[in-house]
Protein backbone atom coordinates (compact mmCIF):
# COMPACT_ATOMS: atom_id res chain seq x y z
CA UNK A 1 0.00 0.00 0.00
CA UNK A 2 1.63 3.56 -0.90
CA UNK A 3 2.27 5.60 2.12
CA UNK A 4 2.21 9.52 2.61
CA UNK A 5 5.99 10.61 1.20
CA UNK A 6 5.63 12.71 4.27
CA UNK A 7 5.08 10.64 7.28
CA UNK A 8 4.18 7.25 5.88
CA UNK A 9 0.47 6.81 6.97
CA UNK A 10 -1.55 5.58 4.05
CA UNK A 11 -1.71 7.88 0.94
CA UNK A 12 -4.80 8.59 0.17
CA UNK A 13 -3.93 10.67 -2.94
CA UNK A 14 -1.06 10.71 -5.66
CA UNK A 15 0.34 13.63 -7.11
CA UNK A 16 1.87 13.20 -10.01
CA UNK A 17 3.32 16.19 -11.14
CA UNK A 18 5.52 15.82 -7.55
CA UNK A 19 5.68 12.42 -8.02
CA UNK A 20 4.20 12.81 -4.08
CA UNK A 21 2.01 10.50 -2.16
CA UNK A 22 -0.20 11.94 0.69
CA UNK A 23 -2.13 10.56 3.67
CA UNK A 24 -5.45 13.25 3.68
CA UNK A 25 -3.83 15.77 6.44
CA UNK A 26 -0.61 15.85 4.60
CA UNK A 27 -2.88 16.27 0.89
CA UNK A 28 -4.54 19.05 2.80
CA UNK A 29 -1.47 20.85 3.90
CA UNK A 30 -0.78 20.35 -0.04
CA UNK A 31 -3.62 22.28 -1.24
CA UNK A 32 -3.52 24.90 1.28
CA UNK A 33 -0.17 25.54 0.36
CA UNK A 34 -0.62 25.68 -3.19
CA UNK A 35 -3.35 28.60 -2.03
CA UNK A 36 -0.84 30.63 0.21
CA UNK A 37 1.79 30.51 -2.62
CA UNK A 38 -0.83 32.13 -5.22
CA UNK A 39 -1.91 34.79 -2.48
CA UNK A 40 1.61 35.89 -1.99
CA UNK A 41 2.80 35.69 -6.01
CA UNK A 42 0.26 37.49 -7.11
CA UNK A 43 -0.33 39.51 -4.05
CA UNK A 44 -4.13 38.86 -3.83
CA UNK A 45 -4.69 39.78 -0.27
CA UNK A 46 -2.98 42.26 2.96
CA UNK A 47 -3.62 43.06 6.12
CA UNK A 48 -6.74 45.03 6.61
CA UNK A 49 -8.67 44.13 3.06
CA UNK A 50 -12.01 43.00 3.07
CA UNK A 51 -12.60 39.62 1.16
CA UNK A 52 -16.25 38.68 -0.01
CA UNK A 53 -16.14 35.10 -1.23
CA UNK A 54 -18.64 33.83 -3.72
CA UNK A 55 -20.13 30.98 -2.49
CA UNK A 56 -22.14 29.14 -4.48
CA UNK A 57 -22.92 25.88 -2.62
CA UNK A 58 -20.77 23.49 -4.77
CA UNK A 59 -17.12 21.93 -3.67
CA UNK A 60 -14.77 24.50 -5.55
CA UNK A 61 -16.78 27.70 -3.54
CA UNK A 62 -16.45 25.51 -0.26
CA UNK A 63 -12.72 24.73 -0.40
CA UNK A 64 -12.00 28.95 -1.47
CA UNK A 65 -14.00 29.62 1.70
CA UNK A 66 -12.26 27.01 4.34
CA UNK A 67 -8.55 27.78 2.49
CA UNK A 68 -9.82 31.64 3.10
CA UNK A 69 -10.92 31.21 6.88
CA UNK A 70 -7.78 29.21 7.37
CA UNK A 71 -5.25 31.81 6.06
CA UNK A 72 -7.60 34.77 7.49
CA UNK A 73 -5.17 35.91 10.58
CA UNK A 74 -1.69 34.71 8.46
CA UNK A 75 -2.43 37.64 6.08
CA UNK A 76 -4.83 40.05 8.06
CA UNK A 77 -7.63 40.28 6.03
CA UNK A 78 -11.35 40.33 6.93
CA UNK A 79 -13.80 38.08 5.41
CA UNK A 80 -17.26 37.04 4.53
CA UNK A 81 -19.58 34.76 2.22
CA UNK A 82 -21.74 35.86 -0.49
CA UNK A 83 -24.52 33.44 -1.69
CA UNK A 84 -26.88 34.02 -4.42
CA UNK A 85 -29.89 32.09 -4.23
CA UNK A 86 -30.94 31.70 -8.04
CA UNK A 87 -34.26 30.23 -7.68
CA UNK A 88 -33.56 27.44 -9.92
CA UNK A 89 -35.67 24.89 -7.73
CA UNK A 90 -34.70 22.23 -5.78
CA UNK A 91 -30.83 22.48 -6.88
CA UNK A 92 -31.13 26.22 -5.12
CA UNK A 93 -32.99 25.45 -2.61
CA UNK A 94 -30.14 22.57 -1.62
CA UNK A 95 -27.28 24.84 -2.32
CA UNK A 96 -28.18 27.77 0.22
CA UNK A 97 -28.84 25.11 2.64
CA UNK A 98 -24.94 23.40 2.16
CA UNK A 99 -24.16 27.06 2.63
CA UNK A 100 -25.73 27.51 5.58
CA UNK A 101 -24.19 24.69 7.17
CA UNK A 102 -20.89 25.40 5.78
CA UNK A 103 -20.36 28.91 6.86
CA UNK A 104 -21.81 27.50 10.39
CA UNK A 105 -18.95 25.04 10.48
CA UNK A 106 -16.34 27.95 9.41
CA UNK A 107 -17.95 30.49 11.57
CA UNK A 108 -17.95 32.92 8.28
CA UNK A 109 -20.37 35.92 8.28
CA UNK A 110 -22.90 35.08 5.81
CA UNK A 111 -24.82 37.73 3.30
CA UNK A 112 -27.72 35.83 1.07
CA UNK A 113 -28.66 37.51 -2.49
CA UNK A 114 -32.51 36.18 -3.22
CA UNK A 115 -32.93 36.71 -6.78
CA UNK A 116 -36.65 35.94 -6.77
CA UNK A 117 -37.51 38.09 -3.84
CA UNK A 118 -35.26 41.09 -4.76
CA UNK A 119 -35.58 41.30 -8.51
CA UNK A 120 -39.12 39.58 -8.75
CA UNK A 121 -37.91 36.87 -10.89
CA UNK A 122 -35.88 33.99 -10.16
CA UNK A 123 -33.11 32.73 -13.11
CA UNK A 124 -35.50 30.40 -15.38
CA UNK A 125 -38.53 33.18 -15.38
CA UNK A 126 -35.61 35.66 -16.19
CA UNK A 127 -34.51 33.40 -19.00
CA UNK A 128 -37.69 32.39 -20.22
CA UNK A 129 -39.14 36.14 -20.83
CA UNK A 130 -36.00 37.36 -22.21
CA UNK A 131 -35.92 34.54 -24.41
CA UNK A 132 -32.49 33.93 -23.93
CA UNK A 133 -30.35 31.05 -22.49
CA UNK A 134 -30.43 30.54 -18.88
CA UNK A 135 -26.54 30.71 -18.33
CA UNK A 136 -26.37 34.00 -20.03
CA UNK A 137 -28.51 35.31 -18.12
CA UNK A 138 -26.76 34.03 -14.70
CA UNK A 139 -23.61 35.34 -15.01
CA UNK A 140 -25.30 38.57 -16.05
CA UNK A 141 -27.31 38.55 -12.69
CA UNK A 142 -24.54 37.05 -10.74
CA UNK A 143 -21.52 39.35 -12.01
CA UNK A 144 -23.61 42.32 -11.06
CA UNK A 145 -24.39 41.46 -7.56
CA UNK A 146 -20.92 40.14 -6.90
CA UNK A 147 -19.48 43.87 -8.15
CA UNK A 148 -22.67 45.90 -6.57
CA UNK A 149 -21.56 44.06 -3.21
CA UNK A 150 -17.73 44.47 -3.63
CA UNK A 151 -17.89 48.23 -4.49
CA UNK A 152 -20.28 49.35 -1.58
CA UNK A 153 -18.36 47.49 0.74
CA UNK A 154 -14.91 48.06 -0.56
CA UNK A 155 -14.04 44.98 -0.43
CA UNK A 156 -12.42 42.14 -3.30
CA UNK A 157 -14.44 39.63 -4.24
CA UNK A 158 -13.17 35.98 -4.49
CA UNK A 159 -14.58 33.08 -6.86
CA UNK A 160 -13.71 29.62 -6.58
CA UNK A 161 -12.29 29.03 -10.18
CA UNK A 162 -10.22 26.67 -10.27
CA UNK A 163 -6.84 25.88 -12.25
CA UNK A 164 -9.59 23.73 -14.75
CA UNK A 165 -11.72 26.81 -15.27
CA UNK A 166 -9.01 28.90 -16.48
CA UNK A 167 -7.50 26.86 -18.16
CA UNK A 168 -10.23 25.34 -20.57
CA UNK A 169 -11.79 29.60 -20.54
CA UNK A 170 -8.69 30.21 -21.86
CA UNK A 171 -8.63 27.63 -24.32
CA UNK A 172 -12.21 28.17 -25.66
CA UNK A 173 -11.15 32.00 -25.94
CA UNK A 174 -8.43 30.50 -28.19
CA UNK A 175 -10.40 28.52 -30.03
CA UNK A 176 -13.02 30.80 -30.72
CA UNK A 177 -10.49 33.48 -31.37
CA UNK A 178 -12.27 35.51 -28.62
CA UNK A 179 -8.80 36.83 -27.90
CA UNK A 180 -9.42 39.30 -25.23
CA UNK A 181 -11.47 37.11 -23.35
CA UNK A 182 -8.38 34.54 -22.53
CA UNK A 183 -6.84 36.56 -19.88
CA UNK A 184 -10.20 37.18 -17.75
CA UNK A 185 -9.39 34.84 -15.61
CA UNK A 186 -6.16 36.18 -14.10
CA UNK A 187 -4.80 35.53 -10.75
CA UNK A 188 -6.75 38.87 -9.94
CA UNK A 189 -9.06 41.60 -11.88
CA UNK A 190 -8.00 45.05 -10.63
CA UNK A 191 -10.64 47.24 -9.66
CA UNK A 192 -12.06 50.67 -10.78
CA UNK A 193 -12.67 53.46 -8.12
CA UNK A 194 -15.98 53.88 -7.78
CA UNK A 195 -17.25 51.31 -10.59
CA UNK A 196 -15.69 48.08 -10.41
CA UNK A 197 -14.45 45.69 -7.40
CA UNK A 198 -11.72 44.04 -7.59
CA UNK A 199 -11.42 40.15 -8.48
CA UNK A 200 -9.33 37.77 -7.00
CA UNK A 201 -9.08 33.80 -7.42
CA UNK A 202 -7.59 32.41 -5.09
CA UNK A 203 -7.66 28.54 -6.51
CA UNK A 204 -5.93 29.69 -9.72
CA UNK A 205 -3.42 26.68 -9.54
CA UNK A 206 -5.76 23.94 -7.74
CA UNK A 207 -6.38 21.37 -9.90
CA UNK A 208 -10.38 20.42 -9.92
CA UNK A 209 -9.16 17.10 -9.13
CA UNK A 210 -7.85 18.52 -5.72
CA UNK A 211 -10.62 20.47 -5.07
CA UNK A 212 -12.84 17.70 -4.57
CA UNK A 213 -10.19 15.66 -2.51
CA UNK A 214 -9.66 18.44 -0.60
CA UNK A 215 -13.46 19.17 -0.10
CA UNK A 216 -13.96 15.38 0.73
CA UNK A 217 -10.95 15.24 3.62
CA UNK A 218 -11.71 18.28 5.15
CA UNK A 219 -15.67 16.95 5.48
CA UNK A 220 -16.98 20.38 3.62
CA UNK A 221 -20.57 20.46 3.62
CA UNK A 222 -21.51 21.03 -0.30
CA UNK A 223 -24.04 19.76 -2.74
CA UNK A 224 -22.91 17.47 -5.09
CA UNK A 225 -25.78 17.75 -7.88
CA UNK A 226 -25.01 20.04 -10.90
CA UNK A 227 -27.27 23.17 -12.40
CA UNK A 228 -29.44 21.57 -13.96
CA UNK A 229 -28.70 24.21 -16.82
CA UNK A 230 -25.16 22.49 -17.23
CA UNK A 231 -24.31 21.04 -20.12
CA UNK A 232 -21.55 18.25 -20.35
CA UNK A 233 -21.18 18.52 -23.86
CA UNK A 234 -20.43 22.00 -23.51
CA UNK A 235 -17.38 23.42 -25.80
CA UNK A 236 -15.59 24.32 -21.82
CA UNK A 237 -16.62 20.58 -20.25
CA UNK A 238 -15.17 19.26 -23.59
CA UNK A 239 -11.93 21.26 -23.54
CA UNK A 240 -11.25 19.97 -19.67
CA UNK A 241 -12.27 16.46 -20.55
CA UNK A 242 -8.72 16.96 -23.55
CA UNK A 243 -6.66 19.06 -21.16
CA UNK A 244 -6.71 16.64 -18.47
CA UNK A 245 -5.83 13.91 -20.88
CA UNK A 246 -2.85 16.11 -21.72
CA UNK A 247 -2.30 16.08 -18.53
CA UNK A 248 -2.30 12.58 -17.57
CA UNK A 249 0.68 11.89 -20.13
CA UNK A 250 2.64 14.97 -18.75
CA UNK A 251 2.13 15.59 -15.62
CA UNK A 252 2.06 19.22 -14.96
CA UNK A 253 1.33 20.72 -18.18
CA UNK A 254 -1.54 22.64 -16.36
CA UNK A 255 0.91 24.13 -13.86
CA UNK A 256 2.89 25.22 -16.75
CA UNK A 257 0.48 26.99 -18.50
CA UNK A 258 -1.11 29.29 -15.44
CA UNK A 259 1.89 30.77 -14.44
CA UNK A 260 2.85 31.59 -17.92
CA UNK A 261 -0.95 32.83 -18.41
CA UNK A 262 -0.57 35.20 -15.48
CA UNK A 263 2.81 36.49 -17.09
CA UNK A 264 1.19 37.06 -20.50
CA UNK A 265 -1.82 38.67 -18.87
CA UNK A 266 -1.41 41.98 -20.78
CA UNK A 267 0.12 40.93 -24.19
CA UNK A 268 -3.41 39.99 -25.60
CA UNK A 269 -5.79 42.42 -27.38
CA UNK A 270 -7.94 44.82 -24.88
CA UNK A 271 -11.62 44.66 -25.10
CA UNK A 272 -12.05 47.83 -27.51
CA UNK A 273 -15.01 49.33 -24.88
CA UNK A 274 -14.32 51.88 -22.27
CA UNK A 275 -15.31 51.65 -18.35
CA UNK A 276 -17.89 54.46 -17.81
CA UNK A 277 -20.44 54.80 -15.07
CA UNK A 278 -23.97 53.25 -15.62
CA UNK A 279 -26.52 56.27 -16.28
CA UNK A 280 -28.99 54.60 -14.21
CA UNK A 281 -26.71 52.94 -11.01
CA UNK A 282 -23.43 54.48 -11.34
CA UNK A 283 -21.13 50.59 -11.59
CA UNK A 284 -19.34 49.73 -14.44
CA UNK A 285 -20.89 49.64 -18.40
CA UNK A 286 -19.47 49.70 -21.67
CA UNK A 287 -21.31 53.25 -22.75
CA UNK A 288 -25.05 54.12 -21.30
CA UNK A 289 -26.89 52.05 -19.29
CA UNK A 290 -25.10 49.33 -18.08
CA UNK A 291 -26.39 45.42 -19.52
CA UNK A 292 -27.87 44.98 -15.79
CA UNK A 293 -30.30 47.46 -15.36
CA UNK A 294 -31.04 47.65 -18.99
CA UNK A 295 -32.41 43.93 -18.80
CA UNK A 296 -34.26 44.69 -15.56
CA UNK A 297 -35.73 47.72 -17.33
CA UNK A 298 -37.15 45.20 -19.82
CA UNK A 299 -38.66 42.73 -17.61
CA UNK A 300 -40.07 45.01 -14.83
CA UNK A 301 -40.42 48.55 -16.33
CA UNK A 302 -37.70 50.48 -13.96
CA UNK A 303 -33.66 49.48 -13.51
CA UNK A 304 -33.05 47.70 -10.60
CA UNK A 305 -29.53 48.52 -10.09
CA UNK A 306 -30.04 51.38 -7.44
CA UNK A 307 -32.19 49.26 -5.32
CA UNK A 308 -29.64 46.02 -5.36
CA UNK A 309 -26.63 48.69 -4.51
CA UNK A 310 -29.21 49.91 -1.48
CA UNK A 311 -30.01 45.88 -0.24
CA UNK A 312 -25.82 45.69 -0.38
CA UNK A 313 -25.48 48.47 1.81
CA UNK A 314 -27.84 46.95 4.53
CA UNK A 315 -26.49 43.60 4.38
CA UNK A 316 -23.01 45.29 4.33
CA UNK A 317 -23.97 47.47 7.79
CA UNK A 318 -24.66 44.39 9.18
CA UNK A 319 -21.70 43.10 8.88
CA UNK A 320 -20.55 46.30 9.68
CA UNK A 321 -18.43 46.68 6.63
CA UNK A 322 -19.96 50.16 5.88
CA UNK B 1 -14.78 -9.22 -11.05
CA UNK B 2 -15.36 -5.15 -9.63
CA UNK B 3 -18.83 -3.94 -9.03
CA UNK B 4 -18.34 0.13 -10.00
CA UNK B 5 -21.11 2.36 -9.04
CA UNK B 6 -20.21 5.95 -11.29
CA UNK B 7 -20.82 9.15 -9.63
CA UNK B 8 -22.70 11.91 -10.10
CA UNK B 9 -25.03 9.47 -12.65
CA UNK B 10 -25.36 6.65 -10.28
CA UNK B 11 -25.00 4.11 -13.18
CA UNK B 12 -23.68 0.61 -12.37
CA UNK B 13 -21.31 -1.91 -14.32
CA UNK B 14 -19.16 -4.62 -13.82
CA UNK B 15 -14.84 -5.03 -14.96
CA UNK B 16 -13.27 -7.61 -15.57
CA UNK B 17 -9.79 -7.02 -13.51
CA UNK B 18 -6.49 -9.04 -14.08
CA UNK B 19 -4.32 -9.35 -11.80
CA UNK B 20 -2.06 -6.80 -10.30
CA UNK B 21 -4.41 -4.26 -11.92
CA UNK B 22 -4.36 -0.61 -10.74
CA UNK B 23 -6.79 1.72 -10.11
CA UNK B 24 -5.72 3.56 -13.10
CA UNK B 25 -5.91 0.23 -15.10
CA UNK B 26 -9.49 0.06 -13.63
CA UNK B 27 -10.34 3.74 -15.04
CA UNK B 28 -8.79 2.68 -18.35
CA UNK B 29 -11.18 -0.27 -18.89
CA UNK B 30 -13.40 2.22 -18.14
CA UNK B 31 -12.25 4.68 -21.06
CA UNK B 32 -11.85 7.43 -18.04
CA UNK B 33 -9.08 9.65 -17.26
CA UNK B 34 -7.25 9.44 -13.53
CA UNK B 35 -6.92 13.25 -13.67
CA UNK B 36 -10.75 13.94 -13.75
CA UNK B 37 -12.03 10.95 -11.97
CA UNK B 38 -11.57 9.86 -8.18
CA UNK B 39 -11.92 6.22 -7.18
CA UNK B 40 -13.45 5.03 -3.37
CA UNK B 41 -12.69 2.22 -1.78
CA UNK B 42 -15.28 2.22 1.40
CA UNK B 43 -15.42 5.66 0.54
CA UNK B 44 -12.12 6.44 0.88
CA UNK B 45 -10.03 7.65 -1.88
CA UNK B 46 -7.22 5.47 -2.89
CA UNK B 47 -4.43 6.92 -4.58
CA UNK B 48 -4.44 5.68 -9.15
CA UNK B 49 -0.95 3.58 -8.62
CA UNK B 50 -2.47 1.22 -6.12
CA UNK B 51 -3.79 -2.34 -6.60
CA UNK B 52 -6.92 -3.28 -7.18
CA UNK B 53 -8.35 -6.46 -5.91
CA UNK B 54 -12.57 -7.88 -6.40
CA UNK B 55 -15.38 -5.76 -4.89
CA UNK B 56 -16.65 -2.94 -4.90
CA UNK B 57 -15.62 0.64 -5.74
CA UNK B 58 -17.39 4.42 -6.64
CA UNK B 59 -16.07 5.84 -9.32
CA UNK B 60 -16.46 10.06 -9.08
CA UNK B 61 -16.24 12.02 -11.79
CA UNK B 62 -14.57 15.86 -10.53
CA UNK B 63 -15.25 17.89 -13.69
CA UNK B 64 -18.31 20.11 -13.16
CA UNK B 65 -19.81 21.13 -16.40
CA UNK B 66 -19.87 24.20 -18.32
ZN1 LIG C 1 1.06 12.31 5.81
ZN1 LIG D 1 -26.67 49.96 -14.09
Amino acid sequence: MAKCSICGKPAIAYVPYQRRYYCAEHFADHVLSKVRRTLRKYRLVGGGDRVLAAVSGGKDSAVLLDVLARLKREFGYQLAALHIDLGIGEYSVESRRAVESLVRDLGVPLIVFPVKEALGYSIPEMAMRLRRPACSVCGMVKRYIYNAFGVEGRAKVATGHNADDIMSFALKGFITQDLSSIPKLAPRTPGIEGLAAERIRPLYSVYEKESYLYALVRGLPHYHQECPHARLTSLEFRIKEMINRLEEERPGLKLGFLSKHAKNANQYPRERWEPSPCSSCGLLSSGGECSFCRTTRRLRGEPLGRSVREYARAQLERLGWM
Amino acid sequence: MVRVKLLPEGKVVEVDLQEGDTVRDLLRALGLSSETHVVLVGGTPVPETEKIGAGEVVVVRVLSGG
